[in-house]
């Protein structure tokens, strides 16, 4: 069990840059996740961590040791596929024991640890058949059992959970989470879901396009992201994020935000902060559920919107309202009882500490 | 009109009458002639003692294991050559391949004293100062028949591999390495169960054991070379070579009886073959 370290990695196929200066690290027995849309390069860096593709240049350490060159097998690490990577004609023993045997493990000790693996995983049953006679839960089941035989320095993931449907993927997202307690190893998953992400990972990584744009504690992605995609592809309802510019007037000068349809003003010191980058454009993230929305006027500084769409959510509602009977829709998340409806006008507030200024052309962070 | 519909099948039975049912019957009427008239097995009970007959029966069964054997054995190793990352993939690929669009006129050929053993003893005479070695002898002109055949089919054989190996996802495979399996181990503990418990595997085995039965071409050169093999009974004499001397070499005196005996008999081992083919296309087709 050891750490992963990956420095300032890059890969290309033909003139495609795949990953570009990708630089990270593992600590020994945390869970780590990827996120990214498909075609990022999580997949991509995942395979170059496992030896199954050669990096352009960048140097990937596994316990400290260079890996660059170094074969898959003596990597010793294992890897969960998103597919079916079962072997085909091996029963299920014959698969959980197969990276024991090939090491030469007599074949009585081999199927007492392949009995112990298979009783944490609950396959027990399913010993004696062959992967067709799977279901795709099981055959991931016996995908991990079989990682764990392999008694890896560290466990690579790679959708493990995608293939299946809904519930049992819920299900085996806690068993795979309780595994990885237990055993203490190092891990690095990579999922496009943001909920598989929050529910798994000590550390998450934001990947696009082959640049790993934030990478830190869940909360700290949540509460500070680095960019507007960060706050966009976590969290769920999505932020908005709206596009604005800053205004400014008076003695001392008193500082606004003006977007479509609607003005709000901040506090002074943030309003200074903003006011360097104002000439080139902003934008500003807000959570849904970080708005207060009053169907009569509130004390102090609010903007006035019309409800445009109401969807129920399993806890809450989200409502979709547009300031100032504008065009540009904000999404608000209200309690499942709250007393709103579609035409009405509505109040809304902001806690503007709760929120985040980008530059609109480069997405990065302003304030 | 409705109950008129067995009429739309009258062109296509009258065709298969004239074509297929006609000759087939026939030749079983042939061969219940016998030499007193009327019908009577006696052609059958000719057959079953006669030497030469079973001599091209041991002799078909032979050439078709051995060539079967060899071209599986060869078209593992070419598939398996191709699967490990070489250079000029595409190049060997093409290399490969040709011997299957040779005609087997042309392989028994190409694999014919003239062509090739006839150099190679001048080589090994005059250059290296061997001995000659005896190229007409059966035990090495056999050999060299059934190694012709497998040269020709092996890439059959390395195309359907190839075929079943991509087949099955790639993470597989990758799975064997992370795990401690590359190269020939890789090869021996995961790829060739796969490809040798795949049904399109083993009916291509089948169908070349099958085809190998009715070789004619390749032993008909080697025929031709060697003198001894002019008579029924020789070591090249393939069941189809058997029967084409019968017709083809007068002082046989052109047997009809005998022939068809042996046509019909033939011609219900290929039934049998091609029913267990088909139970296996059943099974690629997943039933």
């Amino acid at each position: 069990m050891v750490a992963i370290r990956v420095e300032d990695v890059w890969k290309s196929y033909g003139d495609d840059a795949v990953l570009e200066g990708v630089t990270f690290e593992v600590p020994d027995g945390e869970f780590a996740v990827l996120l990214g849309p498909s075609g990022c390069g999580k997949t991509t860096l995942l395979r170059c961590i496992a030896g199954l593709e050669k990096v352009r240049s960048g140097r990937i350490y596994i316990g400290g040791e260079l890996a660059n060159d170094l074969p898959p097998v003596e990597r010793d690490i294992a890897m969960v596929f998103q597919g079916f990577s079962l072997f085909p004609t091996m029963d299920v023993l014959e698969n959980i024991a197969f990276p024991l045997r090939i090491r030469g493990a007599a074949r009585q000790a081999a199927d007492e640890r392949v009995r112990e693996i298979a009783k944490t995983l609950s396959i027990e049953h399913l010993l004696e058949k062959l992967p067709k006679e799977l279901s795709g839960g099981e055959q991931q089941r016996v995908a991990i059992g079989r990682a764990i035989a392999r008694q890896p320095k560290a466990f690579l993931m790679d959708e493990p959970l995608s293939n299946l449907d809904a519930p049992l993927r819920a299900q085996l997202r806690s068993e795979l989470k309780r595994i990885q307690r237990d055993l203490g190893v190092t891990t690095l998953y990579v999922t496009h879901d943001q909920a598989e992400a929050l529910a798994l990972a000590d550390k998450i990584g934001v990947l696009n396009r082959g640049t790993l744009l934030q990478y830190g504690p869940p909360q700290d992605l949540f509460q500070a992201p680095s960019s507007a995609f960060v706050a966009r592809f976590l969290g769920d309802p999505q932020a908005n994020i709206l596009n604005v510019s800053l205004r400014s007037g008076g003695q001392p000068p008193a500082y606004a935000i003006v977007g479509d349809g609607f003005t709000l003003s901040i506090p002074e010191a943030l309003g200074r902060a903003v006011e360097r980058h104002a000439g080139r454009g902003l934008q500003v993230s807000i959570r849904p559920e970080e708005i207060a929305l009053s169907a009569a006027p509130p004390q102090g500084d609010s903007v006035q919107a019309t409800v445009a769409l109401d969807e129920p959510l399993t806890l809450y509602r989200l409502v979709t309202v547009r300031p100032g009977g504008g065009p540009a829709g904000i999404k608000v998340l209200v309690a499942k009882d709250a007393r709103v409806e579609a035409g009405q006008g509505v109040w809304l507030r902001f806690d503007s500490s709760k929120l985040h200024f980008f530059d609109r052309e480069t997405g990065r962070l302003v304030v | 009109m409705a109950k008129f519909w067995y009429l739309f099948f009258v062109p296509l039975f009258a065709l298969l009458s004239v074509v297929e049912f006609y000759p087939i019957a026939e030749s079983v009427y042939l061969s219940l002639v016998g030499t007193g008239g009327g019908l009577q097995p006696s052609n059958y009970v000719a057959m079953v003692n006669d030497s030469a007959f079973w001599n091209s029966v041991n002799i078909s069964l032979l050439y078709s294991m051995t060539s079967t054997f060899i071209a599986v054995g060869l078209g593992l190793g070419l598939a398996f050559l191709l699967t490990e990352n070489l250079r000029g993939r595409g190049v060997l690929e093409a290399f490969y391949v040709v011997p299957l669009a040779v005609a087997p006129i042309v392989v028994g050929t190409l694999w014919s004293p003239p062509e090739m053993w006839d150099d190679i003893q001048t080589f090994l005479h005059f250059i290296l100062g061997q001995p000659y070695f005896n190229e007409l002898s059966p035990a090495f002109f056999f050999p060299v028949m059934a190694y012709s055949e497998a040269w020709e089919w092996g890439p059959l054989i390395m195309l359907v591999a190839l075929s079943v190996i991509s087949s099955t996802p790639r993470a597989v495979y990758e799975s064997a390495e992370l795990y401690g399996a590359s190269g020939l181990r890789k090869f021996r503990r995961v790829t060739l169960p796969i490809v040798m418990r795949s049904p399109v595997m083993r009916f291509v085995i089948v169908l070349r054991f099958m085809d190998a039965m009715r070789a004619f071409e390749i032993p008909q050169t080697w025929a031709s070379w060697v003198s001894s093999t002019t008579a029924v009974g020789s070591p090249v004499d393939t069941l189809s070579l058997f029967l084409y001397k019968l017709m083809f070499i007068p002082t046989y005196n052109f047997p009809i009886g005998l022939i068809s005996a042996v046509a019909v008999s033939l011609f219900l081992v290929s039934l049998a073959a091609a029913a267990l083919m088909l139970g296996l296309v059943r099974t690629i087709g997943g039933r």
